[in-house]
């Protein structure tokens, strides 16, 4: 089983370089965001919603929605986007509302207010575009939750809690490796 | 370390610039300035200082890539950003991932022995030395022979890298299904490594972050090769300055360079200009000034490698991030017998950091929720393999401007890309053996993520001025004293990784543009 505090305590050892240890440790000491800078207050509470059906958490260690709102804040982008997606000053918050346009028309309720079942119903649907033209106008909703997945995905395996949900021990950088090939355990850190 | 660099001012016309400090343009600049030429090379990137900069987090390496907004069209739209496009001092250099294969001699006669693609203005024979000077320079890590391509005096300075399990795990199954495999070349040393004028590299550590920068200074990427050797030799080196424009005499020789310097447009005179920023931004600089393009090709003939992964779980644990990623090669699937294409691919065993990984699970399987959550917590036993294969120009695949502006107000670039037939029926020769050999291997959940790598093409190099944007030196057929020099040149697209290449082609054009300036026929 992932140990949570596993990682919290290998970055307290010289097994990790400076500059790993500070993007870990900041990503560890960001508080949970309360107010977006990017979302609506309605997409934001969507967003969140959207997220803990996209990725579930344990124990809600990784702030989904407040790391993608903070990114899209920041307006950084990817340096490419698809030709028929919109920006992404447009695409996320559009994308957003019409997951929960989509889920209103199924159910007559919001996003945030199904139970765990039809929110998978409505996120299915999404993703194999099974939607109405008039929740989604020109917006491609296949492509769009592409878009988000990946975006959630980055946020989650960046996190501490995400490396070790995975098992990883790249970030303990500051010795290499010698034990590099199959079954190569024994230089890994406890 | 010692450092001669000049410092030149806007006003003096020196005899080169460079435009862009990766595989392109940094060997050139070292070897033009090593011979005497008063060089300024402009970088629209950071220098970045590696030890203190460099963390070991794919998220935060993100300033390694370039930014500017590409629209990404066609059927198969590419990912540009981090899978093909960097910014900083040594380009894209900083994220490659050091593989190193040279081209064969048949890569360059594509259309002689074919009947499709393109044959390149020259032959193998003529990039060869350069090949080998680069290999040496660099540092390259490989096997004692290699077993494809013509035979070699001598083979590569360093010996081969450790092999991952991913490697190790091809190898043993490529060994029962008689396909021949060999350490993969590759530009990180394995031992530390000395060259005169840069001092010591320390060895790789194993730490499997390459295509997120290397911080310790084992790979080979020009940041620690030519750039420090361009430096000690008095090259300037400006970075954080952005290319916008030129100007030119009534006779359409160029004269001075313009560029974005921290809010402020600067003017560098110059003799020659070599422009080296890649296939998107070498074309989309001149397209955005209408220069060189009589022949209508300027952002024509684009081309991405076929890179289809092929993954797999397996009882063994392979920590997927250890060791250079793409430790064992094979090109038995040069040429294979039962091709119904043309041309080839080879064969490269692949580990991954968790980040990447998990985006193409995302993005190729569309797995969430527990799905996704389950498969990741496999991370520590999967490995892959994948193709890089030749690739065809074809008429729908092309750069062009776009309508919409980008933060610097310039045009964004379209790249249209939809692979053809042949792409595809490679595609699906290379993953029926990929994935038989993954079975061999005793893997399970065997997926395949279709991608297509790297970007080429859209300057053409060619003898015929009606069709090609460059003569056989990389020389303008238009403007007598521009000279474009990376990827953006390549007649075809090879089935190598191009890094190699390019660097020798660099070299190359290096020397022939100082033969003419030595004879004062520039």
């Amino acid at each position: 089983m992932p140990d949570p505090s596993a990682i919290e305590r290998l970055l307290a050892t010289d097994w990790v370089r400076e500059p790993t240890r500070r993007v870990m440790q900041a990503r560890l000491d960001t508080p949970f965001k309360s107010e977006p800078d990017y979302f609506s207050e309605n997409s934001f509470r969507q967003l969140k919603a959207i997220s803990a059906r996209l990725i579930p958490q344990e124990r809600s260690e990784v702030d989904l929605a407040g790391g993608l709102d903070t990114h899209l804040a920041q307006g950084a982008g990817k340096g490419w986007r698809y030709e028929k997606l919109p920006p992404d000053e447009q695409l996320f918050e559009a994308g957003v509302l019409a997951v929960n346009a989509t889920s209103l028309h199924l159910y007559q309720q919001e996003f945030s207010g199904l139970d765990e079942a039809r929110q998978d119903i409505v996120l299915g649907n999404v993703q194999h575009g099974a939607v109405n033209a008039s929740d989604w106008g020109q917006l491609d909703a296949p492509a769009f939750f592409t878009e988000l997945l990946a975006e959630l995905v980055t946020v989650y395996y960046s996190h501490p809690a995400g490396r070790e949900q995975c098992g990883d021990r790249s970030f303990a950088d500051a010795h290499g490796w010698t034990a590099v090939g199959l079954n190569a355990a024994s230089d890994l850190p406890d | 370390m010692q450092h001669d660099a000049n410092t030149y001012r806007n006003a003096d016309t020196v005899d080169a610039v460079v435009i862009g400090t990766g595989a392109g343009g940094a060997p050139l600049l070292a070897r033009l300035a090593a011979a005497g030429l008063r060089v300024v090379a402009l970088e629209a990137g950071r220098h970045w200082k590696p030890e203190q900069d460099f963390a070991t987090d794919e998220a935060a390496q993100d300033f390694l890539f370039w930014k500017d907004e590409r629209l990404s069209a066609g059927d198969d739209p590419l990912a540009f950003g981090n899978n093909n496009s960097g910014t900083g001092y040594g380009g894209s250099t900083l994220h490659f991932t050091g593989y190193v294969p040279r081209p064969q001699p048949d890569d360059f006669r594509l259309r002689s022995e074919t009947g499709k693609g393109c044959d390149w203005p020259f032959g193998y024979e003529s990039l060869a030395p350069y090949l080998e000077e680069v290999e040496q320079f660099i540092g390259v890590s490989g096997p004692a022979g290699y077993p494809w391509g013509p035979p070699r005096e001598t083979y590569y300075p360093l010996p081969a890298l450790p092999k991952n399990a991913a490697a190790v795990l091809m190898e043993q199954a490529c060994n029962k299904l008689g396909i021949r495999t060999a350490s993969a070349p590759n530009a990180a040393v394995s031992q530390d490594y000395f060259r005169e004028r840069i001092g010591w590299r320390r060895a790789c550590s194993n730490r499997g972050y390459c295509q997120a920068g290397c911080w310790s200074g084992a790979k080979g990427s020009t940041d620690v090769t030519f750039l420090p050797l361009a430096e000690t030799h008095g090259a300037e080196i400006r970075t954080n300055c952005f290319v916008t424009g030129f100007e030119q005499d009534s006779g359409g020789r160029l004269t001075a360079v313009l560029y974005q310097h921290e809010g402020e447009t600067h003017r560098q005179q110059t003799a020659a200009v070599f422009l080296c920023a890649g296939a998107i931004e070498s074309a989309r600089l001149l397209l955005i000034n209408g220069l060189a393009n009589s022949s209508g090709q300027l952002g024509r003939n684009f081309m991405a490698h076929p890179g289809l992964q092929v993954w797999g779980r397996f009882e063994a644990a392979t920590y997927p991030w250890k060791g250079i990623p793409g430790a064992l090669i094979s090109e038995d699937t040069h040429r294979p017998a039962d091709a119904a294409f043309a041309g080839g691919y080879l064969l490269q065993s692949i580990g991954v950091m968790p980040l990447t990984y998990a985006q193409q699970l995302a993005r190729g399987k569309g797995l969430w929720g527990k799905a996704l959550l389950d498969h990741m917590a496999g991370y520590t036993h999967l490995a892959g393999i994948n193709m890089l294969g030749d690739c065809l120009p074809y008429d729908h695949n092309f750069l062009e401007l776009s309508d919409e502006k980008d933060d610097r107000g310039l045009p964004k670039p379209r790249i249209h890309f939809t692979n053809g037939e042949n792409e595809k029926r490679m595609t699906e020769h290379a993953e029926r053996l990929m994935r038989r050999i993954w079975e061999t291997a005793g893997a399970r959940d065997i997926w395949s993520f279709p991608r297509n790598a790297h970007i080429i093409g859209t300057c053409k190099m060619g003898d015929d001025p009606a069709a090609s944007v460059v003569d056989a030196e990389c020389r303008s057929h238009d403007i007598p004293n521009l000279w474009i020099c990376d990827n953006s040149v390549f007649p075809s697209a090879l089935s190598v990784n191009p890094a190699l290449t390019i660097m020798a082609l660099s070299l190359r054009t290096a020397d022939l543009f100082l033969n003419r300036f030595r004879n004062q026929i520039v």
